[in-house]
């Protein structure tokens, strides 16, 4: 009994998010635009972003590169370790673990705002005076996180990609020239295009979880915390499933 | 509002140092591919390619000089693959140039090599085809390499069935080792020199005799020099092989004769065989020569008869 509510209650909660995109979509195109609205929350969601993005890209690129390097000596592959690493950051690490950071980090902070407007009836408000709070609250954070998180990838492969490069100098030695030259040689295009579309997702999931979980908060402050809890989960959960769908995509177009 | 301008502007820079470095990757990965320079394209018939991509790099003398730009089977033992070669290197490459398939290292990716060509051509141009070389297959070199290990395990082992026989002072290495095998090798090749030198007086006196049949000496040599003698050797075989049928012939009459002496049958065996006849034959005999002188007797005193004295004497005048 506790089960079928369980899966039930997952379906309907499936559906819901399902028919929020929907919406998101229909209003998404339709003016008025939230410029000022959709700058401010791409300051936040990106450029506020870009400190712990790259901490984490540079302490990633640096230890992958320590980390590898013992199996690739193993084999005699020392000075493949340049290529290694960037087809590695590049395809998926790069990408995977920038959105995971943004579903922790903004996924959170959009649930937890729009929760705390939900419960405080701030929305309810925008409605009466005349405002959209959907276009201008939803629309214009799903728009931001969808435009930032590829950014956010740029920048972290190349945060990541140059720690590699003091990772492979902390017992090597190996010219930039060099390193760049290697990991530029064995990068194709079909290892960068797929990994930064699915990034485009990877934003678009964030945000659009983020504020379904604050749009739909329940039970006063307690619902805060869960929605922003609930969003970070769920969106990390999405965006594992956007990459195994994209890399089938990828592996049928045969870019893999 | 000035807080929000320098959040325009932060986002500004922001975003613009995200698509610089976008732009920048894709740049540098076009550049790697020639996507941005002029080249030429060339195309070289291969039966395999293994595993070769489009994209793959084309190397000339060691240096990376275009890329792979795409690959299309011809037929079930063509493969025709098609490369950019960059105008700048493109001059250096002549058009009996070799192509071939091999790897970046052990492990790396798969590239074209272009190799020069024997003899001189001329600078290949865009839409040029260059002849290929069959290339090293990693595959079948492990194939051929477990293939010879397969060989040296048994050489290997028959080397070790050697040197056990080397070993063994029963065998005939064991016997050269002996000491004394020395004198007894070295007396048997006394005896063999010797043996040789006979042979060889032996062959010249063969020789000898060779010369003179051939020239016609003795009686070898006017046989087989001399018409005349090979004409009455002929004629004599002839006259053999007729004495020979007429002998045959006789014989054959002898044996059917002994044989009729065989039989029991005819005058012939009872005059051989019959001994009581030979007994009655000998005693007429007897008695006819005491008959014959007793006829002697009788006719001398015939004679002297008057009755027939005067024939005999007429026959004695005409004897005179």
């Amino acid at each position: 009994m506790v089960r079928s509510q369980t899966v039930r209650a997952f379906v309907e909660e499936v559906g819901d998010i399902a028919s929020f995109t929907g919406r998101f979509f229909r209003e998404v195109f339709r003016p008025r635009y939230e410029w000022a609205e959709l700058l401010r929350q791409s300051f936040i969601n990106g450029y506020r972003s870009l400190p712990l993005v790259a901490v984490t890209a540079f302490i990633m690129g640096l230890v992958l590169t320590v980390q590898s390097r013992p199996t690739l000596e193993r084999f005699g592959a020392e000075s493949m370790l340049p290529l290694m690493v960037a087809i590695s950051v590049v395809r998926e690490i790069g990408p995977v673990i920038t959105a995971l950071i943004c579903a922790g980090k903004i996924g959170s902070s959009i649930g937890a705002e729009l929760g705390s407007m939900k419960v405080t009836e701030q929305i309810d408000a925008m409605e009466v005076s005349g405002t959209n709070p959907f276009k201008y609250l939803v629309v214009t954070r799903v728009v931001s996180t969808t435009l930032m998180v590829p950014v956010l990838v740029v920048f972290a492969d190349a945060i990541a990609i140059y720690a590699s490069y003091i990772g492979v100098n902390i017992k090597g030695s190996v010219s930039w020239s060099l390193f760049h030259q290697q990991v530029f040689d064995s990068l194709v295009f079909a290892d960068f295009l797929p990994a930064f579309i699915k990034s485009f997702f990877f934003g678009f999931a964030i945000g659009i979880v983020g504020c379904y979980k604050g749009f739909n908060t329940k039970n006063g402050t307690e619902g805060v915390g869960q929605a922003s809890h609930s969003s970070v989960v769920v969106a990390s959960l999405v965006i594992f499933v956007i990459d195994l769908i994209a890399v089938q995509i990828t592996d049928i177009l045969g870019y893999n | 509002m000035a807080e929000e301008r320098s959040q325009r502007s932060k986002l500004g820079l922001f975003v613009l140092g995200g698509t610089v470095l976008l732009v920048l990757a894709l740049y540098l990965m076009g550049t790697r591919k020639d996507l941005f320079s002029r080249s030429i394209t060339i195309s070289s018939d291969l039966r395999e390619v293994g595993g070769l991509r489009t994209g793959n790099n084309v190397r000339y003398a060691g240096i990376d000089v275009g890329t792979v730009d795409a690959i299309e089977i011809i037929n079930d033992t063509i493969v025709r693959v098609y490369m950019n070669i960059r105008m700048d290197d493109a001059e250096h490459i002549r058009t009996n140039a070799l192509a071939s398939v091999g790897t970046d290292g052990l492990i790396g990716n798969k590239l074209v090599n272009l190799l020069s060509g024997e003899g001189s051509g001329t600078p290949v141009s865009d839409g040029d085809a260059i002849r290929s070389v069959p290339s090293l297959d990693t595959d079948a070199m492990i194939r051929t390499l477990d293939r010879t290990n397969g060989n040296l395990a048994a050489i290997t082992d028959d080397l070790r069935q050697v040197s056990a026989r080397l070993n063994d002072p029963n065998n005939l290495v064991g016997m050269l080792t002996d000491t004394s095998m020395g004198g007894v090798i070295r007396e048997a090749v006394y005896q063999l020199n010797a043996a040789a030198g006979n042979a060889r007086a032996l062959t010249e006196g063969v020789n000898s005799i060779v010369a003179d049949v051939e020239g016609g000496k003795g009686a070898l040599g006017v046989l087989l020099a001399d018409d005349a003698a090979e004409a009455d050797v002929r004629r004599m075989l002839s006259e053999l092989h007729t004495a020979s049928d007429t002998l045959g012939l006789a014989i054959g009459r002898i044996d059917r004769f002994s044989r009729s002496l065989e039989s029991d049958k005819g005058l012939v065996h009872t005059l051989v065989r019959d001994t009581a006849l030979a007994n009655d034959v000998q005693r007429m005999m007897t008695r006819l020569d005491t008959t014959t002188l007793l006829l002697n007797e009788d006719l001398r005193a015939l004679q002297r008869n008057w009755l027939l004295r005067k024939y005999f004497k007429e026959k004695e005048k005409q004897a005179k």
